[in-house]
């Protein structure tokens, strides 16, 4: 029953945030409504979505749980890498973070030939270089000793 | 005045950086709509970056590159392999795939790519023509009817994006709260800045958008990495060009499909999906033979290809005229436009006509390098669907890094990438559509502005919206699809 009602109540909570928020804000301005009018509006009408979800959920049991399995694990390491790799770009600089991380993706995706890996990363980082940082002039992040 | 404007657009849009990047914009839009599992908006994103250094004309020119060609890449395979590229292609894997198994492979694909660039041609002119008469009807639109219309669009995206109005309006509000992160627009107070100054410039939309879209995307893509198998090809390629005769034989259906995917694409929250299988059916009661009809018949891969071609012109039309995006194609290239200093809605007919004309012509320079690219590179491209997702899905991660990167050259914008790219993950998991977060993001900023202003004006008094009578009846078809839910639910009740 509460695992049914998780994401009505997480909707509720972060309307309950916002609208704790925002009552710092003054709620005229000038002639009119001031800064904390539509957040707290907006707040207000989350709330009353969170409310209809919530009674959505209750009594007749509509599905607010995942719809398959989770795959956390997944998600978690995607994320953990990414931010690793964001990291990784700010201290060490384009390509010095992208050869291992481009090849470490490819082997958690289920590349296992050592060609694969080590030919997607390298191929991937030099296009991506002569493309974006080359052709197209798009910034790319540079080490902190160059 | 029109006639110099639209030469010196011509002008742009065919100059040197306009004509490569809507070629590399054709090559990526082939190659993304052709492999399962990527989208077209997943693709936009990720070439987003690429636009940073280029002008306006030649920004919306890749871009359009890659949304007229990837909604003709899907379709590849779609009749190849019996897998939509994209959703869009899904009703022509019906008869394309059958005509491939009989050995007609070539054909279907000549006949998909042609029927889309009609498609395509076909949705331009209608832009063309209605759009500036749109715009001007616009401009004569007080704040209380704009903020009607703003509420009105989102509550269609929300209505349509997911299989509850409910949930589809939590995201949108959701999205619409994150914008009020940052500066206030009337009277410049901080809000929820929690006293970081990299804040007070609000969250950047364009990352949120390559983390929501492109994020949960890369955890699909490692789910499924292993389990990726190499397709075998239904036939071999040949006789791409349909006869002249055949051509004529399927004008009907293309120009229904055609009709039906302009006027889908340009209602907010609808899309290529809908507009296909609607296409179909209708091509199907006006054929002279319905019954050839998921047997392989040619006019049920023309409809189809027609319509989603047909759904890009059409997407256009709200977001260039009243700065609404009907779907997530076009949130994302009103961010090009927003990113390029330029302000979508009636103004922009008045204040860069250049700049509308040079999307027109861009537009339609999109369709005519499809249908070269498309015919000659067919071959080439469908090997696409051979690379394993093992080489794919790394490369995603690190563009979408880059590209949130590549914005204000600033971490930061990597950050709310993969932020966004976890509330998108949890959203898909929860069952709730991201689109109306992402218009959310798109239109906070001017609904309260436009809310704000009314009620100044008119001295506080709430009531400005129902004495407006367009604002008003904007208001009414909101309140009628809001509750379109509760009274389709009350009849199956006392039924």
């Amino acid at each position: 029953m509460l695992a049914r009602l998780r994401v009505p109540l997480v909707v509720l909570a972060v309307a309950g945030a916002w609208a704790w928020l925002a009552s710092g804000l003054p709620l005229r301005g000038p002639g009119g409504p001031g800064p904390g009018f539509v957040p707290l509006l907006l707040s207000g009408v989350l709330a009353l979505l969170g409310i209809l979800l919530l009674l959505q959920a209750a009594p007749r049991g509509a599905r607010t749980e995942p719809r398959r399995e989770p795959g956390w694990r997944q998600a978690g390491l995607v994320v953990g890498l990414l931010a690793v790799y964001v990291g990784a770009l700010a201290h060490l600089g384009y390509a010095t973070a992208t050869l291992p991380f481009v090849g470490l993706g490819v082997w958690l995706c289920g590349g296992r030939s050592p060609l694969l890996v080590a030919g997607t990363a390298v191929g991937f980082t030099v296009t991506a270089w002569l493309v974006l940082g080359v052709l197209f002039g798009v910034p790319l992040p540079r080490a902190p000793w160059r | 005045m029109t006639g110099p404007v639209v030469w010196q657009a011509l002008a742009e849009a065919t100059a040197g950086p306009s004509l490569l990047a809507c070629f590399v914009g054709v090559v990526l839009g082939l190659v993304v709509g052709a492999m399962p599992g990527l989208t077209i908006s997943l693709a936009m994103v990720l070439v987003l970056p690429l636009t940073f250094g280029l002008s306006s004309v030649a920004a919306m020119a890749l871009m359009l590159g890659v949304f007229a060609a990837g909604m003709t890449g899907g379709s590849y395979s779609a009749i190849l392999v019996n897998i939509p590229g994209t959703p869009s292609a899904a009703a022509t894997a019906i008869d394309g795939h059958r005509m491939a198994l009989d050995g007609h492979a070539g054909r279907a694909l000549g006949i998909s790519v042609i029927s889309s660039v009609y498609g395509g041609v076909f949705s331009l002119a209608c832009l063309v023509l209605s759009a500036p008469l749109i715009a001007r009807v616009a401009l004569q639109l007080g704040a209380p009817e704009q903020f009607a219309l703003l509420t009105l669009g989102l509550t269609l995206i929300a209505g349509f994006a997911g299989r509850s109005l409910v949930r589809g309006l939590v995201a949108g509000v959701l999205g619409l709260l994150l914008t009020t992160v940052g500066q206030d627009p009337m009277v410049g107070l901080p809000r929820f800045t929690f006293g970081r100054i990299e804040l007070q410039a609000g969250l950047h939309f364009i990352p949120a958008l390559i983390g929501l879209f492109a994020v949960p995307q890369v955890i699909e893509g490692m789910r499924a990495g292993a389990a990726h198998v190499i397709p075998r090809f239904a036939a071999g390629l040949t006789g791409l060009l349909p006869s002249w005769r055949e051509l004529r034989g399927l004008n009907r259906s293309m120009l229904v499909g055609s009709a039906l995917g302009t006027g889908i694409g340009a209602i907010p929250g609808t899309g290529g999906p809908i507009a296909v299988f609607l296409a179909y059916d209708a091509a199907r009661r006006v054929s002279r033979t319905p019954e050839a009809f998921g047997r392989g018949a040619a006019e049920g891969v023309a409809a189809p290809e027609a319509a989603n071609n047909g759904v890009t012109g059409g997407a256009l039309i709200p977001m260039l005229t009243l700065g609404i995006p009907g779907d997530p194609i076009s949130a994302i290239l009103l961010g090009v436009l927003i990113v390029h200093g330029l302000a979508p809605g009636p103004l922009l007919f008045r204040e860069h006509p250049e700049f509308v004309y040079g999307v027109f012509w861009a537009l339609l320079l999109a369709n005519v390098m499809t249908l070269v690219v498309a015919l000659v590179s067919v071959r080439w491209i469908v090997q696409v669907l051979r690379v394993p997702p093992a080489v794919l899905i790394p490369a995603i991660a690190v563009l979408c890094v880059l590209g949130a990167y590549g914005i204000r050259n600033t971490f930061l914008d990597s950050a709310t990438m993969l932020l966004f790219g976890v509330v998108g993950y949890l959203l898909n998991r929860y069952d709730f559509p991201v689109v109306p977060m992402i218009i959310g993001l798109v239109l906070g900023g001017e609904l309260e502005e436009q809310l704000r202003l009314s009620l100044t004006l008119s001295g506080g008094d709430p009531t400005v919206f129902l004495r407006q009578p367009i604002a008003a009846g904007l208001l009414l078809l909101t309140v009628v699809v809001l509750a379109a839910p509760v009274v389709r639910a009350a009849r199956r009740a006392a039924r």
